[in-house]
């Protein structure tokens, strides 16, 4: 049986029994997730995983500590909780914390979460999937990597002074990546798609779109290094939105002054075509309205026709200004490169414009189909590297006219966001790192290509 | 009965259910996590998972299940098998494994002082040193401290009659100073970025470090990059500290020779590489200066083990003689593939993961300059401290690195501070440039915390030994 909302409950009121008065705050974390992986078009990797990670912490007079376990049995609650009130009687008292969160009042996130089909779904309903993408590829005489994946997942939150938070949720993804037998890693194509309900993942049109790609992406030439005119697709903005939003767009980065924004709230940052706002309701992403303190999920305007509106906290960085957490808090559990708070449902405004308007209105550019590596060069200009791959094009004369060798880039985002042409009108769904994103395509003005690789 | 009693019974049933392979691992990890962030505590964390992973070959294709239920062991091995089963609906040709020695045997690393006799009191107090000398430092706007603390039980069984019971202890810390100021930012860490350096070791280790020390000096460069001059761009020479190589090594080298790889695994996500099978034994992939070793035998270093998660025994392996590529990072999959030795590579996060290839101790191995020594024999050049910035091609090919730190060198001598470094190259020009490389004397041994690979995500610990080296005609970019 799967976290139910009761089963969950019960568990944490197991765990605030065990606290014997001392202040707690417990989150589960569960997931029954299968990845079918695929290459030269055949199974090679293929995998399922159950887990349920209950993460307890203690307050005693301001002091905070932690402990996390998958042993959810009575002596598992009992060592967990022991042990977070020990660490707690550890730590120093912090002036940032409050005390764990009362009560909460939450919105629900947009449209259905939870799609029983896809909670069902096993090893052979992926490798069906998997084997419908494949087809579809090497029928037309190419070759695909990949994966497919679905899980079911609960996440939640309850507090020794009342708060309970639940949601349970599927997720599925398929992605791409397509050449020329025999030819891994050269003239690829790449195409993915993510959503909730696995009856409704696509593999022949993901197969078709990274096959159109791979198509038109042989025989690449070279380009100097320079400033150019680009077209981003989607999903290429939305990795580069999630590395504007980790070096920039939360307040731990403004309280430093690392942050872009620092200093510059009600002024023009960006082009007044760009409006971003992290938005865990919108049910287009993958969302939980509530943060792993507990607080609900705020929407937060962060850019406004350009201008800094605002960022992200959690509890502390909060206390710190003297406003309320807007519900970013991350959990204790996450990668440790990465600081809570953070925004993670990040959706930039769409335009007016389709792909190919944006095409046919530039005299020279280049069309970027899937970015790689990307990384912070620069936190306080927003400075990145990074690769094209998996099919970039130059555009002349409003015409798609060859394919381009991969290339390197290294832009400021800020920079770049400043001087944004066209945006797209369609947003599409990126899982990154932590969260997700959903955006338009842009035609950005100017993009510091620096050099390119072989192929 | 215990769950480990019970493993050999559960391979036995997987092979009843129609595997002509199975292994399981039963995985038992702990980390705890201190944090001090400007002078506060942070966070304390311990962290505890469990679970069995089970991993079989039906029909020729890989199945693999994970679940953390040791009372219902048998149905992760029922679904072990029927993902393997699945596996047949795509699969071209069966997998072969290439023998290995069947060992029953117990492994563990030394320690001098046993972590879990240090409270976090102790761990807190030492941080909370470090901090106070980051935070004397003017214009120093934000102050990170970070330990770590490891423990992993791991039982490996197999259908071969293995039963390998390993623990492994490990620990680091690490410390960043961010300066903020007149629009400019910039950090420095201590002892490397990454969170630190971390090795298989007891407290000894971190007490080594000499984080109150060092503290003081990375808060005091991070304030003086502020006012540095910007880097020129141009084509120069770098000498490069052992630090800055790790990164270096781990991305052009480590990750391109996974024979995986290599072979197309990882093609729809980090890709392929460039270093492909017929250039095995022939491609120069650097100059005579260098030779880089796979080495997961190493004492204390952080990816050191006596054998692998698919039960191969730790080994050392040349990778590159001399600038010639002579070996991958393998499996028994792909050694089979290609009729290599298995190198004993085979790693999992933690039970809920299959095996993939991933380094151990990927090293420069040392020569007969020094650090001095290279110094004083350039010209005009650059010296570089500590990876900050990385990006490399889904090939391995086009790079970009640059440093937190560096110094023009002119005329042989150190000079002024430089900040903003950036240089980018192609990966086998980049090591054919290699004209001198340090001696044994200065050649250390870092261990990094977080390597990132395969879908879903794995993370693994990983090392890089090196001493200083230096690299002519290398195109830095302009800051």
């Amino acid at each position: 049986m799967f976290w139910t909302e009761d089963r969950t409950m019960q568990l944490f009121s197991r765990v605030i029994q065990a606290g014997e008065g001392v202040e707690l705050e417990a989150s589960l974390a569960a997931r029954d997730y299968g990845l079918t992986r695929f290459a030269g078009n055949a199974i090679h990797q293929n995998m399922c995983e159950e887990d349920a990670i209950l993460s307890v912490r203690a307050a005693l007079n301001g002091r905070v500590g932690s402990c996390a376990t998958n042993q959810l049995d009575d002596e598992g609650i009992r060592k967990v909780v022991k042990r977070a009130v020990e660490i707690a009687g550890l730590s120093q008292p912090n002036p940032d914390f409050e005390g764990f969160a009362p009560p909460q009042v939450y919105s629900p996130v947009q449209g259905q979460v939870f799609y029983p089909q896809t909670a069902a779904a096993g090893a052979g309903e992926r490798a069906a999937l998997a084997g419908r993408l494949v087809d579809n590829v090497s029928y037309s005489k190419f070759e695909a990597a990949g994966a497919v994946s679905s899980g079911s997942y609960v996440s939640a939150v309850a507090t020794s002074r009342g708060l309970s938070a639940y949601q349970l949720e599927t997720r599925c993804h398929a992605l791409t990546v397509v050449n020329r037998p025999g030819q891994a890693g050269f003239g690829t194509g790449y195409a993915e798609w993510y959503g909730r309900d696995l009856e409704q993942m696509p593999p022949e049109k993901v197969a078709r779109q990274a096959v159109d790609v791979s198509t038109r992406n042989q025989n690449q030439q070279g380009i100097e290094p320079g400033q150019y005119t680009v077209i981003l697709t989607p999903n290429a903005v939305g990795l580069l939105l999630y590395y504007l939003s980790w070096m920039g767009l939360h307040a731990r980065a403004v309280q430093s002054g690392q942050s872009f924004l620092t200093g510059k709230f009600g002024e023009q940052v960006l082009d007044e075509k760009i409006s971003i706002r992290d938005d865990a309701l919108n049910g287009n992403l993958f969302a939980v309205p509530f943060d792993w303190e507990g607080y609900p999920k705020q929407i937060v305007d962060i850019i406004i026709d350009g201008r800094a509106a605002g960022v992200v906290y959690d509890s502390q960085t909060a206390r710190r200004d003297g406003c309320a957490s807007t519900g970013h808090a991350l959990s204790t559990l996450r990668d440790r490169y990465y600081s809570s708070p953070l925004p993670n449902h990040l959706v930039m405004a769409a335009g007016e414009s389709s792909l190919e308007d944006m095409i046919a209105s530039t005299e020279r550019g280049i069309l970027i189909n899937h970015l790689w590596y990307v990384r912070e060069v620069h936190y306080g200009r927003t400075i990145v590297t990074g690769m094209t791959r998996d099919g970039t094009f130059w555009i002349e004369n409003g015409k798609v006219a060859h394919a381009l060798r991969n290339l390197r880039f290294t832009q400021s985002i800020s920079d770049a966001l400043q001087g944004v042409e066209m945006l797209g009108s369609e947003q599409q769904l990126s899982e990154q790192f932590i969260g997700s994103t959903f955006t338009p395509a842009l035609k950005l003005r100017n993009f510091n290509i620096v050099g390119a690789s072989l192929f | 009965m215990n769950i480990i009693h019970r493993l050999e019974d559960l391979v036995q049933q997987a092979v009843e259910g129609g595997a002509s392979y199975a292994d399981v691992r039963l995985v038992d990890r702990t980390s705890e996590q201190v944090r001090v962030w400007d002078g506060k505590t942070e966070e304390l964390l311990s962290h505890t998972s469990r679970g069995l992973g089970v991993r079989v070959l039906v029909n020729g294709a890989w199945g693999f299940a994970g679940s953390p239920d040791l009372d219902n062991a048998q149905k992760t091995v029922t679904n072990a098998l029927a993902v393997g089963r699945a596996s047949a609906r795509l699969q071209q040709e069966p997998v072969e494994l290439a023998p290995i020695p069947v060992v029953r045997t117990s492994w563990q690393n030394p320690v001098q002082v046993d972590l879990r006799s240090v409270s976090f009191q102790e761990r807190v107090d030492l941080l909370m040193a470090a901090d106070a000398e980051m935070a004397r430092q003017p214009g120093i706007t934000q102050r990170k401290s970070s330990m770590g603390f490891f423990f992993t039980g791991q039982i490996f069984a197999s259908s071969e009659g293995a039963f390998i019971e390993q623990n492994l202890t490990a620990c680091g810390a690490g410390l960043m100073a961010l300066a903020a100021g007149d629009g400019e930012v910039q950090h420095r860490s201590f002892p490397a970025s990454f969170q630190g350096n971390y090795a298989t070791a007891g407290y000894e280790h971190v007490l080594s470090l000499g984080l109150v020390e060092g503290a003081r000096v990375c808060a005091e460069q991070a304030a003086a990059l502020l006012h540095a001059d910007p880097c020129p761009p141009g084509q120069t020479t770098l000498v490069m500290d052992s630090s800055m190589l790790t990164l270096l090594i781990h991305e052009s080298v480590g990750h391109a020779l996974e024979l995986d790889r290599v072979l197309g695994s990882e093609a729809s996500y980090a890709g392929t590489s460039f270093a492909t099978p017929e250039k095995l034994g022939d491609l120069q992939y650097g100059s005579q200066h260098v030779t880089i070793t796979a080495d997961a035998t190493l004492p204390g270093g952080l990816a050191s083990f006596g054998f692998d998660d698919e039960g191969a025994p730790a080994k050392r392996t040349v990778l590159i003689d001399k600038g010639r590529l002579v070996n991958y990072l393998t499996s028994r999959e792909t050694a089979a593939r290609l009729n290599l030795p298995v190198s004993g590579n085979m790693r999992a996060d933690g039970w809920g993961r299959t095996p993939l290839i991933r380094m151990t101790q990927i090293n420069l191995e040392p020569g007969q300059s020094s650090l001095q020594e290279m110094i004083a024999g350039t010209d005009q050049g650059v010296y570089i401290e500590t990876v900050n910035t990385y990006s490399i091609d889904d090939k391995r090919l086009n790079f970009q690195f640059g440093p937190e730190i560096g110094w023009e060198i002119r005329n042989g001598k150190l000079g002024r501070m430089l900040k903003n470094v950036r240089f980018t190259a192609m990966t086998p020009d980049f090591w054919n440039a290699c004209d001198a490389v340090g001696g044994p004397a200065e050649w250390k041994l870092w261990g990094i915390p977080v390597c990132g690979k395969g879908e879903p995500g794995q993370v693994v610990h990983v090392g890089h030994g090196s001493p200083p080296a230096r690299f002519r005609n290398i195109q830095v970019l302009g800051g």
